[in-house]
């Protein structure tokens, strides 16, 4: 019954749009930024701390971003580097030496000053063992991004030097991502573990609470260093369900979701009470191979396999343009992408032909592993269960086995001599820094099979190893993006993976909600956002 | 009467340990790691290893349970591993809003399921009866996460009445506020005990009203309506009674498939959320709650039962 | 063979007499009850449609008009009545009507079996606890209590979380879920059972445990047994339902009604019928479950009829 009501209202409510767009549009450019205002966000699930250099997931940062600044930030909209906390900042010749040079005046919300000790103390408190409040917090990032620190010294009250153990080209912008994000030290003094439940930072919000299960509560900063923030408070829900999240959306119960189901993304774009901002992330989804196990050691029968995958038909329909078609494992975002490589388009019968030169007229069955649910796995089983029907139409006959997200990491993702059970496997990557390194080096280079890295299809081509680690090691630019576009050729034309596509990032808001912008690292910045009246 | 209770208390104490332990064991021979889980795929060895040791997960089996058991004794019931708090009282919340849910679920359940067994045993074979019993059937052959999600539906967005998951509207905590938030849930969860509370009341009904005594009030000419109400309701609800106990048992486990589809919560979601990232501390800590509190609203039902049914007696 | 023989009132020996007039209950009580579920108009019914379901699930490789698996992705969530698709299409364009009739045949299967599964579990125990007594039943009765206090499905969650994912680990999932329902009710017939003067009459003239356990006192709690099996069948159903929702259960492709239901709960607002439909199929074959177990119930309990 209510299908059909609900239609006659979309046909109504479309028509307004239309005629409201054509007279609103002029009067909305003609809107001054309003302090004010209420954001609710719809989250997928509870946040698991607000502790910044703690957070390991999307879903957790999108809560804690905003009571923080790093020491550099990211750009809108791009992943290069711009100030933060560090108004400036010198790399030595070497590479070996960044001297940060920190903004004057800056109190954390406990009233307390940012300062050198303050930047040397967060750095030590996640790297250092020996540092007496290290156990107050768990940092998976910390080796990742502090893991070629040698030592930080404080130059001066408002100086600080951080020493390197060997060159690293990304290290830059490791200064911009989360575990970069400074807390208060004084505030880790007081509340010691619990300081996951009372964060203190500089940002343009401050904590109020957090009901668990229920809500995280945050207010403008009244006195931020920078400009203060517009809207007056952030509350951001746990909603579990797609379709519950979205029926809250519907009914005013929050007025931001992330997670829109794909097949209800186009009656949104057509409501003219909301509006979607969407931009490219650096996601890429794929199916690995194991290409040490026969018969995915041979070249030609992984490209069969990325023949006979209709991957046009999976990105329009079942992800209806919540995504963007992957001809590369490189996100097109990333510097240094290119589009210059060997293309695999749907082509069933060129897959067979492949797969009878490769020896097998008759296909072969196969064991195919897939998460339940996982941070970046958009639909893991709907799109792979559409990639076994592909294959099965070419004879490969693949078994598919769900997991949930922690048993399929540690049973999955293991080293050679653990010897897993799949031949095939559905991954997916979004990259932390913005840095073609972190996809193709942590993903694709010899050096990283298991438990090193997350080459879990264990792909080893000489070739690529020896240019991705030229790639990490050279500070120039304009040779790095030269270095990984022939990696990125050489990879390609091997067919380490099925590729599927890159995930667009995609919210929808009230239609006031004005002046919000997506970032490729996934945190949603409220500090410029102001809603209409 | 004193030490029955006593007596049945203490053989409490086994049970609740062996729930603990069966749950320790069953995830100990889950794979997946929790610090992995929780550290995600990008942590370092040494990471890992560090929190395996700060939670005391390298020590051997037996002495992680000694250890947990110990502290729980002392009323350190340890910290979650992925949430990283305080599990007691983050826990003791999930059960407080669980039990809201439970009790506004079975109220409504036994202020519709009572009656309706009762008229239905009345008028047995009667259209009324049909009815009535074919609808409570219709609740409890529907699975809850389907319901739950229809509800939202039409509650929530085509009508616009009531809030469609969640415990409280952004920035509010009043109690009418909970209350409009609990009524979807506790409805679609009102489902399945109401349907067993009629047939129990139905089928307890009709036996009692071929009863000796029955026939004795009519005889002595008590009008009916009198003899259903003193005689035949009294008597017959006493099996209801302990059926509506295992019920209320039941619910504080909190369910989880309702709390899930109204992201409600309760202790339910807390478990389940606990066991996908292998958080043992959350997970035992929350079985121990919901175990406990099942096993004492059984006792509690048996003391009532003693105390409305004057055939039984405590004696031992 | 020999059971059916001792069953038959006539020609049981006069050595046995206690023994022959009780034992020969059963058949008796069998015969009226079937007639008295005749009666049952809502029973029969039942059972007729559960027939049906059973038929169809059992030919569905003759009838399903295709492939359940074969996905059609630019046909995907056609409408009910589409040219083809009687019933429509799902979210990735596999046929509606096949996969409901091939998913009856596994939903179905999983519930029949992981009763049987349990009620073996449940009987074998309740058995040697309420035959044995003393510290055997002290000590089932105690694992039982411990199984009792563990929220249901929350045990099958743990239970599938350490054997991994799939249509046979959620079976026994929710077999294990349901073995204290059924130890409980032998148990208790047994108790009953155990102190009566046939059972004491064949101990005397030396009959083994297990032979009494067997003929004696099983054959006599069957009655209360078949009851709680069929109502069971479709909370069984339901379960595994439930495990699904929390992608637990079938793997793809197959077709099972939990599978579906939840998957297509995601479509709820653009194609409906594809949760409506196979939530209607397990609606009704729970209801019809329902129906039969309080059918046979009645039946078998003259005292609750007028």
């Amino acid at each position: 019954m209510f299908p059909k009501r609900t239609f006659l209202a979309w046909v109504v409510a479309l028509c307004l749009a239309l005629v409201s767009a054509s007279v609103a549009v002029p009067l909305a450019y003609a809107q001054e930024p309003k302090a004010g205002g209420t954001i609710i966000v719809g989250l997928q699930a509870e946040p698991v701390t607000l502790d910044a250099p703690q957070v390991t997931d999307y879903n957790t940062i999108r809560a804690a971003y905003n009571l923080y600044d790093g020491l550099l930030r990211f750009k809108d909209e791009s992943t290069e580097v711009e100030p933060g906390l560090a108004e400036s900042w010198e790399i030595s010749e070497d590479g070996l030496e960044y001297t940060l040079h920190l903004r004057k005046g800056v109190k954390f919300h406990d009233g307390t000053e940012f300062n050198a000790e303050a930047v040397k103390f967060n750095i030590e408190r996640q790297i250092d063992p020996n540092h007496p409040y290290h156990d107050t917090g768990d940092f998976a990032y910390a080796e990742f991004t502090w893991g070629a620190v040698k030592q930080v010294d404080v130059v001066d009250e408002y100086t600080v030097k951080i020493t390197l153990e060997y060159v690293l080209a990304p290290f830059i912008s490791h200064l911009a991502m989360h575990p970069a994000f400074m807390v208060s030290p004084q505030a880790i003094k007081t509340y010691g573990r619990d300081i996951s439940i009372n964060p203190v930072g500089t940002g343009p919000y401050r904590f109020v609470s957090w009901t668990p299960g229920a809500e995280i509560v945050l207010e403008r900063n009244p006195d931020y260093w920078g400009k203060p923030a517009y809207v007056d408070k952030l509350i951001f829900r746990p909603i579990i369900e797609d379709q519950a999240r979205l029926t809250e959306l519907l009914a005013g119960g929050i007025n931001f979701m992330v997670n829109i189901p794909p097949d209800d993304l186009e009656r949104l774009r057509n409501d003219p009470n909301f509006k979607v901002v969407e931009q490219t992330g650096m996601h890429t989804w794929w199916v690995y191979f194991n290409t040490l196990k026969k018969p995915f050691d041979d070249v030609r029968v992984r490209q069969a396999l990325n023949y006979a995958v209709n991957k046009q038909a999976i990105v329009d329909n079942i992800l209806k343009g919540t995504g963007v078609l992957a001809i590369n494992p490189l996100p097109p975002v990333v510097w240094s992408y290119t589009d210059e490589v060997e293309r695999y388009d749907y082509n069933p019968e060129k897959a067979k032909q492949l797969l009878a030169e490769a020896g097998y007229p008759n296909g072969f069955s196969c064991i195919f592993w897939t998460p339940e649910s996982g941070s970046g796995m958009q639909q893991p089983v709907l799109m792979s269960t559409a990639i076994q029907a592909d294959l099965k139409a070419v004879g490969v006959d693949c078994q598919i086995k769900t997991f949930e997200w922690g048993s399929f990491l540690e049973q999955g993702v293991v080293p050679p001599d653990k010897n897993p059970e799949w031949d095939l496997m559905a991954f997916s990557w979004i990259g932390d820094n913005g840095d073609p390194d972190n996809h193709l080096y942590i993903l694709l280079s010899g050096d990283q099979w298991p438990p090193n890295g997350f080459n879990c299809g264990y792909y080893k081509n000489e070739k690529v190893d020896e240019l991705l680690r030229l790639g990490r090691t050279t500070l120039d630019r304009a040779k790095r993006t030269e270095i990984y576009q022939q990696a990125q050729k050489l990879i390609v034309a091997d067919a380490p993976w099925i590729w599927i596509d890159h995930e667009t990032q995609i919210v929808v808001m009230d239609k006031r909600i004005q002046n919000f912008k997506l970032h490729p690292t996934g945190p949603f910045r409220f500090a410029d956002v102001w809603i209409e009246q | 009467m004193t030490r029955y209770v006593v007596q049945r208390v203490l053989s409490l104490i086994p049970v609740l340990i062996g729930v603990t332990l069966l749950v320790f064991l069953i995830m100990q021979l889950a794979p997946g790691d929790p610090v992995k889980i929780m550290l995600g795929p990008r942590a370092s060895e040494e990471a890992v290893n560090q929190l395996r040791r700060d939670m005391g997960l390298d020590q051997p089996m037996h002495i992680q349970y000694l250890r947990w058991l110990g502290g729980v004794l002392r009323g350190d019931w340890g910290r979650s591993i992925q949430l990283k708090r305080e599990v007691l009282p983050y826990l003791a919340g999930r059960f407080q809003n669980s039990a809201y849910l439970m009790v506004l679920a079975l109220s409504a359940a036994c202020l519709v399921g009572v009656p309706a067994g009762i008229v239905s045993a009345i008028r047995q074979y009667s259209l009324g009866d049909r009815v009535a019993m074919v609808l409570v059937l219709v609740g409890f052959s529907t699975p809850v996460f389907w319901l739950g999600i229809i509800l939202q539906i039409v509650f929530g967005l085509m009508l616009g009445i009531l809030p469609v998951s969640g415990i409280q509207s952004p920035g509010q905590t009043g109690t009418l506020d909970l209350i409009l938030h609990l009524i979807l849930p506790s409805a679609t969860l009102a489902t399945g005990p109401m349907a067993i509370i009629a047939r129990m009341t139905r089928s307890s009904m009709l036996e009692v009203i071929r009863q000796d005594y029955i026939r004795t009030a009519r005889a002595k000419g008590l009008r009916e309506r009198l003899v259903i109400s003193r005689h035949g309701v009294r008597n017959a609800l006493i099996p209801v009674v302990t059926v509506i106990g295992l019920q209320a048992g039941y619910l504080l486990g909190g369910d989880i498939l309702v709390e899930m589809v109204f992201s409600y919560p309760g202790i339910g979601l807390a478990m389940v959320t606990g066991i996908l990232a292998r958080d043992f501390p959350i997970v035992q800590g929350a079985i121990l709650m919901v175990a406990s509190s099942y096993v004492l609203v059984n006792l509690i039902t048996d003391l009532a039962y003693a105390y409305i049914d004057p055939r039984i007696h405590y004696g031992t | 063979m020999e059971r059916e023989i001792e069953l038959r009132p006539g020609k049981t020996s006069d050595a046995r007499p206690v023994e022959s007039k009780l034992a020969g209950r059963p058949r008796s009580l069998t015969h009226d009850a079937l007639r008295r579920l005749w009666r049952d108009r809502a029973a029969v019914v039942s059972a007729a449609f559960l027939l049906f379901m059973i038929i169809i699930s059992l030919s569905a490789p003759l009838i399903a008009p295709m492939d359940p698996t074969v996905t059609d992705l630019p046909n995907r969530l056609l409408p009910i009545g589409s040219p083809g698709h009687l019933l429509g299409t799902d979210e990735l364009g596999r046929d509606m009507l096949s996969r409901l009739i091939w998913g009856g045949r596994v939903s179905l299967l999983v519930g029949f079996i992981a009763v049987l599964v349990a009620m073996s579990a449940g009987v074998v125990v309740g058995l040697l606890a309420g035959y044995f007594g003393g510290w055997v039943d002290s000590v089932i009765m105690r694992l039982i209590d411990i199984l009792m206090a563990f929220p249901s499905l929350l045990l099958a969650i743990a239970v599938v979380a350490s054997l991994g994912p799939g249509l046979t680990n959620a079976m026994l999932a929710v077999s294990i879920v349901g073995i204290p329902y059924y130890a409980r009710i032998v148990r208790g017939s047994v108790l009953s059972l155990r102190n009566q003067e046939f059972v004491q009459a064949a101990r005397v003239i030396g009959a083994s445990d297990l032979r009494i356990i067997v003929y004696h006192i099983l054959a006599n709690s069957l009655a209360p047994l078949i009851v709680a099996a069929t109502l069971d069948v479709g909370w069984m159903i339901m379960a595994a339902a439930g495990l699904s929702f929390l992608g637990l259960g079938a793997q793809p492709p197959t077709a099972e009604w939990g599978v579906m239901l939840s998957a297509g709960r995601q479509q709820i607002r653009n194609a409906p019928h594809i949760s409506i439909l196979p939530g209607l199929m397990i609606f009704l074959v729970v209801l019809a479950l329902n129906f039969l177990g309080d059918g046979v119930r009645d039946a078998m309990d003259p005292r609750l009829r007028q």
